[in-house]
């Protein structure tokens, strides 16, 4: 790992606007919005992998596609080395996506009914020329299907997906985003639509596929999950990233309230264990239009005064711990 | 590798083609369209060179308003008459035709008869039967028959007769010739259907009337005059009848030469029956099986054609509105509704009698109003297929627009373009039909609605060997088209088979 930066990201935000009914959209001006993503700024560097974790509709995945540009940001920059991707037209951008894959969370949507698995993993290849006949095409296919332990490969090209198990058809997600090698890879919960034992041995098979791309960005829901395979893991809250270190530094010294009260919901699987007391009061607030205060306000049992009144801002506390917290300057 | 590879696919292809058809072998419906499909298009092509009538052109061609020759076979029919043409060919090309004729001379030895080049202009034969009166000849008249005689074994007459003739005469100085047609019967009764006298040389001439049982001058040959039938006057019981055409000359100035020569072409005479082929004939004598084969070519074409052209408009229009969205979708969609709200019906006849009455305006019309509720169809497919994960994945390799339409877009919506092919093929099929029915149909063309519309506007609904061939024939298939989209629908919509 080196610590020269990969991906940059600036001040990302997405805003989702609200339909509203005709009659109220008459009457009031007030337009709504979800806010997604809020104001985001990180680093994924070289060869790292970064989890991101945070609970259902905290923004993660329109993190992970904002990334990747497949959904146009409101504002802000990502910086792929040192390109802007958000000033790309479209055909440039078009040339950069070999460079940017993503895994999608669920592996029976995200192949093709119709085509098969040959046609699946080679279609990237063939998109941007990477090949330059049918047999190269079904060479490269076989090559990473062996990669993804589909062997024999030629028992598996011309099956559909609904030929294929849950973790085969993972497995084909898997080897269609990394048989062009990709620069980077965002895993959009890759593994949280199948069952446990599937489950390792997916993430067995990304760690060794490591070496096939440099960097991953690891969205997941489970902080184990994430300790598991990332170097740093950033804690999302409502569109904002509250809490970003190293994997174990997070775990072992988390220090938001949020990353705190994550921890502790994590079941062990030990039922003498003692539940400890929880940290955490009430629901998640609405993601449409928040006030201007810290996301977590209402749900931290330590909120000050300050905290209803200012948004903390992501700083750095010292070894590459990150925090945004008004009770730690 | 790529060998193996490549039979690998081919084995692939295959398999899909062959479950496809396992599955749709186990749906009866789909097997009894498909079967009446195949037989309609096995008529469409075989059924016009079984007959050598031209459905709209060849009028005439036994009596009008026949029903078919089986009918003789049914109770009350039996005294149902068929065509009967002495003659089998008309004209004198060749002494072969010639022969076929009984030529009588009196006095013997006068004339010479011989097969002249110089065909009439209004037959198709190129020769005629020349005539010349031998120079100095004694006798001051002659007389010539050209006869056939044939034998009418039915008890009941023909629905109609008709003969012609063509005459050209040379040399008619100091003669003058009688010309007649005559029929006679086993009788002994004698009646002459045109008569005319000669006295000068004349170019090729025929009769100046039609020599028809249906013509009035035939008629007032008999004392009902117009109300008279000569077909069941003169056929009135079997036996041997003669008809032939009688050429009397006489000498008008004594002593000087006589050197005419008459030429004889065409002369024609035949019977039409009051039954006549597989399914009958129509108002003007034309063949009815000739007119449902040759509709039959002309409802599938109009159907597959216009039904192919309005679902293609359809798909493009779906998928560009569901693909585009926003300005695109909405400009293309209430364009849709628009041409939607509009009656079907009137706005085709109205589009046709602008237009021109051709098969292909037809065509265009029907598909040009036709791909609407199919491209709505095709644009919420899209719009539900353009949020699966697959597209976004597909666009995350760097997949363009085009790219995803042709790949991704298109193969999922094709299940749909097959079932609406095989549903709007009758809908184009009665569109058809109905417009040829209302008299909006292309005249030139005998198509099944030009054959319902002749039966109502000629009020022969109660004739049902002609009213029943064309309905049913729409009917049925239709019906096919529409059971095997059904078909289709339940193999390629997995939701709707049944387990």
């Amino acid at each position: 790992m080196t610590d020269e930066a990969l991906i940059r990201v600036r001040n990302l935000r997405k805003l989702f606007p609200v339909r509203k009914g005709f009659l109220s959209s008459i009457f009031s001006r007030e337009s709504l919005h979800i806010h997604a993503v809020d104001n985001v700024s990180f680093d994924i560097k070289q060869d790292e992998v970064l989890g991101l974790v945070g609970e259902s509709g905290c923004g993660k995945t329109t993190l992970g596609r904002l990334l990747i540009r497949l959904i146009e940001p409101t504002s802000g920059d990502v910086f792929f080395r040192d390109i802007n991707i958000m000033e790309l037209s479209r055909s440039e951008m078009q040339s950069m996506r070999p460079k940017m894959q993503i895994i999608f969370q669920d592996p029976y949507e995200s192949l093709n009914p119709r085509m098969t698995v040959l046609d699946l993993v080679g279609e990237p290849l063939e998109i941007n020329a990477l090949v330059g006949s049918e047999s190269e095409k079904e060479e490269s296919v076989a090559e990473i299907l062996e990669h993804v332990r589909m062997t024999p490969p030629g028992e598996f090209m011309f099956r559909y997906p609904h030929e294929l198990s849950g973790g085969q058809r993972q497995r084909v997600a898997v080897a269609r985003a990394l048989v062009i090698h990709p620069d980077f890879v965002v895993a959009d919960e890759p593994v949280s639509m199948l069952d446990t034992s599937t489950r390792g041995e997916i993430l067995n098979l990304m760690i060794e596929l490591r070496g096939l791309t440099r960097s991953y960005l690891f969205i997941t829901h489970e902080l184990a999950v994430a300790r598991h395979f990332c170097d740093r893991i950033a804690i999302m809250y409502l569109g904002r990233i509250m809490e970003m270190a190293r994997s174990d530094d997070i775990i072992r010294r988390p220090i938001h309230p949020y990353t705190k009260a994550l921890i502790e919901a994590t079941p062990v699987p030990d039922p003498s264990a003692r539940k400890e007391k929880v940290s955490i009061k009430g629901e998640v607030l609405s993601p449409i239009n928040p006030p201007r205060r810290c996301r977590f306000y209402t749900r931290c049992l330590a909120a000050k005064d300050i905290c209803s009144k200012l948004e903390p801002e992501l700083v750095d506390i010292g070894g590459g711990h990150m925090v945004a917290c008004h009770l730690y300057p | 590798m790529t060998i193996s590879i490549r039979r690998k696919k081919f084995n692939l292809l295959m398999g899909r083609a062959r479950g496809f058809w396992k599955a749709y072998k186990q749906n009866k419906k789909g097997i009894f369209g498909i079967g009446i499909i195949v037989f309609f298009f096995l008529f469409a092509f075989v059924g016009p060179m079984l007959t050598l009538n031209d459905p709209v052109d060849d009028w005439d061609v036994g009596g009008r308003r026949v029903p078919p020759k089986w009918f003789m076979f049914l109770p009350g029919h039996q005294d149902l008459v068929p065509n009967l043409k002495p003659l089998k060919t008309v004209g004198f090309s060749d002494n072969n035709e010639i022969s076929q004729w009984k030529i009588e001379l009196s006095p013997i030895g006068s004339y010479s008869i011989s097969h002249s080049q110089e065909g009439s202009p209004y037959g198709s034969g190129m020769g005629s039967v020349l005539l010349s009166l031998n120079e100095g000849a004694s006798s001051s008249s002659w007389t010539l028959n050209v006869s056939k005689t044939f034998e009418w074994k039915y008890d009941a007459p023909p629905k109609r007769f008709r003969s012609d003739v063509a005459i050209k005469a040379e040399g008619f100085e100091g003669v003058e010739a009688h010309l007649k047609i005559v029929l006679s019967t086993p009788r002994g009764d004698q009646y002459t259907l045109w008569e005319r006298t000669i006295k000068s040389d004349t170019d090729w001439f025929q009769p100046e009337y039609k020599v028809d049982s249906y013509s009035l001058r035939v008629k007032m040959i008999f004392p009902e005059g117009v109300f008279a039938d000569p077909a069941h006057k003169i056929f009135n019981g079997t036996g041997m009848y003669k008809f032939y055409l009688g050429v009397c000359l006489k000498s008008t100035d004594q002593g000087s030469p006589i050197t005419a020569r008459i030429y004889i072409d065409d002369l024609s005479f035949e019977t039409m029956g009051t039954c006549y082929g597989l399914l009958g004939t129509d108002q003007w004598g034309r063949d009815i099986y000739s007119q449902l084969a040759h509709g039959a070519k002309i409802s599938l074409a109009v159907g597959l054609l216009s039904a192919s052209i309005s679902v293609s408009i359809g798909l493009l229009v779906g998928l560009f509105a569901g693909f585009m969205g926003g300005m695109a979708d909405e400009l293309s969609m209430r364009f849709a509704d628009m041409l939607l709200i509009i009656p079907f019906l009137p706005l085709l006849m109205i589009l046709i009698a602008i237009l021109g009455q051709s098969i292909w305006n037809i065509i265009i019309v029907i598909s040009v109003l036709g791909w609407m509720g199919f491209s709505r169809t095709v644009r919420s497919q899209v719009l539900s297929l353009k949020e699966r994960a697959f597209i976004e994945a597909a666009r995350a390799s760097g997949g363009s627009t085009i790219h995803i339409a042709m790949r991704h877009i298109l193969p999922n919506v094709m299940g749909l373009v097959y079932v609406s092919l095989a549903t709007s093929v009758p809908a184009a099929i009665t569109a058809e039909a109905a417009l040829s029915f209302l008299g909006l149909g292309d005249p030139r063309i005998m198509s099944w609605g030009q054959m319902l519309h002749d039966i109502v506007y000629y009020a022969a609904i109660k004739e049902l060997y002609w009213v029943v061939p064309p309905g049913l024939c729409i009917a049925v298939l239709a019906l096919s088209f529409v059971m095997m989209g059904f078909s289709l629908d339940e193999i390629l919509n997995p939701r709707l088979r049944r387990r």
